[in-house]
């Protein structure tokens, strides 16, 4: 499958980068939900080639954020590398299926994922925010059966806010590896990190702290894009001359991103991203149906 | 989850440190080579994009300083770069003799390697 690009804008995919990695990191969400749509609805390029741009685009994020979390010790290395046992065949799985799936289908999946991702950003505002606020309160203790392997996972981290060491222990380890894997699927499928589905499974599920979910995740995302991404690539889907620009505006986008979202309001500007993702929704299914 | 009021104690923390050290360099070496290739695309004037420079390739075009060659190059190292954290912990796993975790890592490494084995070589 070998896809030969002309007349490519590289200041265009600067520019998308730049504004995936401003937005994403503003509203807490990855850069694949941004990257994709602006690659193909804006630049009309292939949707597999956006959605392998996109995964690689996530490594280097996802990458960065990990040294960071890992430097604070926030992430669970052991949970991160059990739950990368099932989303690694997911990603090779996801993309396996994405090599063979129709580019309309794509664009309706992508539409479909989008409009959740809109609904719950509006219904919600912030819930990264919310949850980090309410956490301070509240206690997840672990089940009085907790196997031993759930012990193992057992984890502690140094809370700068608190000013305390927070331990946790794991649970749900099962529903766990098998959320892991549908992520998996779905990160390599649409060219997104998974932390939809990854993110509220570990907090609400798995019941441990936001600021280790958050960390884990990261690194699970990292492991999962680079599996994917290197599927596209054994398909001839990813271009080095789309990468560079993008990767390269990503990675600064976001850490422009992060200053900003000091000052920001941040359940009005999700809201107000979540009509913007629902028009791109819309735009997708339009695309779907070759009326755009 | 509990919260006591000591810093946690330093044990095994020098995994964390190794595994930040090795995902930092893995991201800077290969945006470092992104970049240039990016700056020797906008000199040559490139408009047109294509899959990466074959393996086989690699190294002779390397040398002549081709653009999507050192592109290729920069994306190989960052998709290389998740794989250096898990062979860190497998090291710290194996000189803890907790053979549980060593599996669970070999596993998560043999399908980054094979991905990349299949992909790249």
């Amino acid at each position: 499958m070998i896809v030969v690009l002309t007349d490519l804008n590289l200041w265009a995919l600067g520019g998308i980068g730049l504004v995936a990695g401003v937005m994403g990191s503003m509203l807490g969400v990855g850069g694949g939900i941004i990257i994709v749509p602006l690659l193909t609805l804006v630049l009309r390029l292939p949707i597999h080639v956006a959605i392998g741009s996109s995964l690689v685009a996530i490594v280097a994020t996802s990458c960065t954020a990990t040294y960071l979390y890992a430097k604070d010790r926030l992430a669970n290395i052991r949970l991160a590398l059990l739950l990368g046992t099932t989303t690694t065949p997911g990603a090779v799985t996801g993309g396996l299926i994405a090599a063979i799936i129709a580019t309309p289908v794509l664009n309706v999946l992508f539409g479909l994922v989008l409009a959740y991702i809109a609904y719950t950003m509006m219904r919600r505002g912030s819930l990264i925010a919310e949850d980090l606020a309410s956490e301070e309160a509240s206690i997840y203790p672990p089940k009085s059966s907790a196997s031993s392997l759930s012990s193992s996972l057992a984890g502690s981290f140094y809370d700068r806010h608190l000013s305390q060491t927070v331990s946790y222990k794991v649970n749900c380890i099962r529903e766990g590896l098998s959320a892991s894997f549908f992520s998996g699927i779905l990160s390599s499928l649409l060219g997104i990190g998974g932390g939809i589905i990854n993110v509220p499974v570990m907090h609400l599920v798995m019941k441990m702290p936001m600021k280790a979910t958050i960390a884990t995740s990261s690194f699970v995302i990292a492991i999962t894009t680079a599996v994917g991404a290197l599927i596209y690539y054994y398909y001839g889907l990813l271009q080095p001359v789309v990468l560079a620009p993008l990767v390269i505006a990503v990675i600064l986008g976001a850490r422009l991103g992060s200053e900003l979202t000091q000052r920001a309001a941040s359940v009005l500007l999700r809201r107000i991203f979540g009509v913007i993702l629902l028009i791109t929704a819309a735009l997708m299914f339009l695309r779907a149906a070759r009326i755009i | 989850m509990s919260k006591d009021s000591a810093e946690p104690k330093r044990g095994r923390h020098y995994v964390d440190s190794w595994l930040s050290l090795s995902l930092k360099t893995g991201v800077v070496v290969s945006l470092a080579l992104t970049m240039l290739g990016l700056i020797l695309a906008i000199i040559a004037g490139i408009e047109e994009a294509g899959p990466p420079v074959s393996s086989g390739q690699l190294l002779q075009e390397l040398s002549e300083l081709e653009a999507t060659a050192v592109i290729t190059l920069g994306v190989i190292i960052l998709l290389l770069t998740p794989i250096l954290p898990v062979l860190i912990v497998m090291v710290a796993f194996l000189r803890e003799k907790d053979r549980l975790y060593l599996g669970i890592s070999a596993v998560v490494l043999c399908f980054l390697a094979v991905s990349f084995i299949l992909a790249v070589i």
